[in-house]
């Protein structure tokens, strides 16, 4: 099941602009120098819908996992991989995936997010993904962009969608709080 | 002013210096050029389009850590004449380094970039009129290992963050030196003392991410342009914004996150300025920005 299908969307609607949703934050104000294009990440961005390994595939082990608290929601960059379902489909970067234009305006966070990945074009949710050597994908919804007002059924419909393309053993960390 | 009592070497590289006679007489652009000449081309001749960078020499020769003679500012027109120094022992602490020499040659300024990086440990601003250009060179294996050493900036830009382009480069150099300072944001001068919320004057980055960028220059002018403990806890307490906070979960939870917040019992708000007391301004940034901050 590759692309999203009507059942998708019918609880992943409606596609969101960037920061729709976040009550502190707008598009027009909030959208760094850097964090707008996708054009240089086109080759780095892994179309999800064939469940491949994305791209720069690397593994968070399962002591890292406790020491990051990535299965209750904690961050860990290093091995942390941005998701965003857009109108067809979902599409992953490794989140250290070196953005220099952004360094200016970020220079704690010289990478992408999740907006170099949809070139700031609407989409239905975004969030976090942990590929774990025990087996498991770790998925959240941090994103200021696309996925911290996202209801709990676009949140559902979500995981729903990923393991549909056949991603297996996904779990939600915010269900782990 | 508290000093760290150590000089610290800024190198200034770019070709486009204005050009006079005397100096040219004098053989100066063919060697380091001392922090006095630089000053009096900053105070004397048309810098045209560079003229940012005219005002960011004249910033630091007048800052105070400068007078005191923490700061030793070198100039030089060709790469290899730094390279050079840098062999015969003269250590840059920050290097500000134009990308562009003559004709563009971007294998050059490549070559260049690279070596400096690996013959010192200086922290490294690479400003360019080419800024859009330029992630396509850096983002490179051989620069990624030593992304945390360089950072670029376009000359004159405003709109990268609260602070413009030589702003942040000012505030950088003089915290290398000393623990507060008078900085540049928005072309406004702002005391700035390393306090208990912010750690470094680029930190003033956080609060802009939480207030944004607008709100945070009006509460800056509210608190007479002075950052310290103080101030900075008067501008958290200003808002009446809160976060939730579950002292069981160990979690703060942004109010956007509604369907989170739906499922934890015994939420408590909490204030910025309690967030910011209680754990850290990185903490509120992050749950503000990621929907939840785990502690």
């Amino acid at each position: 099941m590759p692309q999203l299908t009507e059942i998708h969307i019918q609880s992943l609607q409606p596609l969101k602009t960037p920061f729709e949703g976040n009550s502190r934050k707008s598009l027009e104000i909030d959208l760094l120098k850097g964090e707008e294009h996708n054009d240089e990440f086109l080759n780095f961005i892994h179309d999800g819908f064939q469940n491949e390994q994305p791209k720069q595939f690397v593994e968070i082990t399962v002591q890292e996992l406790k020491i990051h608290q990535v299965n209750r929601g904690g961050k860990y960059p290093e091995k942390c991989f941005l998701w965003v379902i857009d109108s067809v489909s979902v599409k992953l970067i490794w989140e250290k995936t070196p953005n220099e234009r952004r360094r200016a305006s970020r220079p704690d966070r010289p990478y992408v997010c999740h907006t170099n990945i949809t070139g700031s074009k609407s989409a239905y949710i975004g969030g976090e993904m942990y590929f774990c050597e025990d087996g498991n994908i770790y998925l959240n919804f941090s994103s200021d962009r696309y996925g911290v007002a996202a209801t709990e059924e676009n949140k559902k419909m979500a995981k729903q969608y990923i393991g549909d393309c056949g991603y297996k053993n996904i779990i939600r960390a915010d269900n782990n709080l | 002013m508290t000093m760290k009592n150590e000089i610290k070497n800024i190198f200034l590289l770019d070709d486009e210096f204005p050009k006079i006679e005397e100096f040219i007489e004098r053989g100066v652009y063919g060697q380091a050029i001392n922090a006095d000449d630089l000053y009096h081309l900053a105070l004397y001749e048309n810098w045209g389009s560079l003229h940012y960078l005219k005002e960011l020499i004249k910033d630091i020769v007048t800052s105070e850590p400068y007078k005191q003679g923490f700061i030793n500012l070198i100039g030089y027109s060709n790469p290899e004449l730094a390279l050079s120094d840098i062999e015969d022992g003269i250590t840059p602490h920050v290097i500000i380094y134009d990308w562009q020499y003559g004709q563009i040659n971007d294998l050059n300024s490549q070559k260049w970039l690279l070596e400096l990086i690996n013959k010192s440990n200086a922290f490294i601003f690479i400003y360019s009129q080419i800024g859009e250009t330029l992630p396509q060179y850096l983002n490179k294996k051989e620069f990624n290992q030593h992304s945390n050493r360089f950072q670029l900036f376009l000359k004159g830009s405003k709109s990268n963050s609260i602070f413009y382009s030589e702003e942040f480069i000012l505030q950088f150099i003089l915290m290398e030196v000393a623990e507060s300072a008078k900085l540049k944001i928005h072309g406004l001068d702002i005391e700035f003392s390393k306090n208990n919320y912010l750690k470094q004057a680029s930190d003033i980055l956080y609060l802009e991410r939480i207030f944004g960028r607008l709100n945070l220059l009006e509460e800056i002018k509210n608190v007479q342009f002075s950052l310290n403990d103080e101030t900075i806890g008067k501008i958290l307490e200003s808002t009446n914004e809160f976060l939730y906070y579950s002292e069981e979960k160990k979690v703060l939870i942004s109010p956007d996150n509604k369907s989170t917040i739906d499922k934890i019992q015994s939420l408590q708000k909490i204030s910025f300025k309690q967030v910011a007391d209680k754990f850290s301004i990185q903490k509120l940034e992050e749950a503000l920005e990621r929907g939840i901050a785990l502690i």
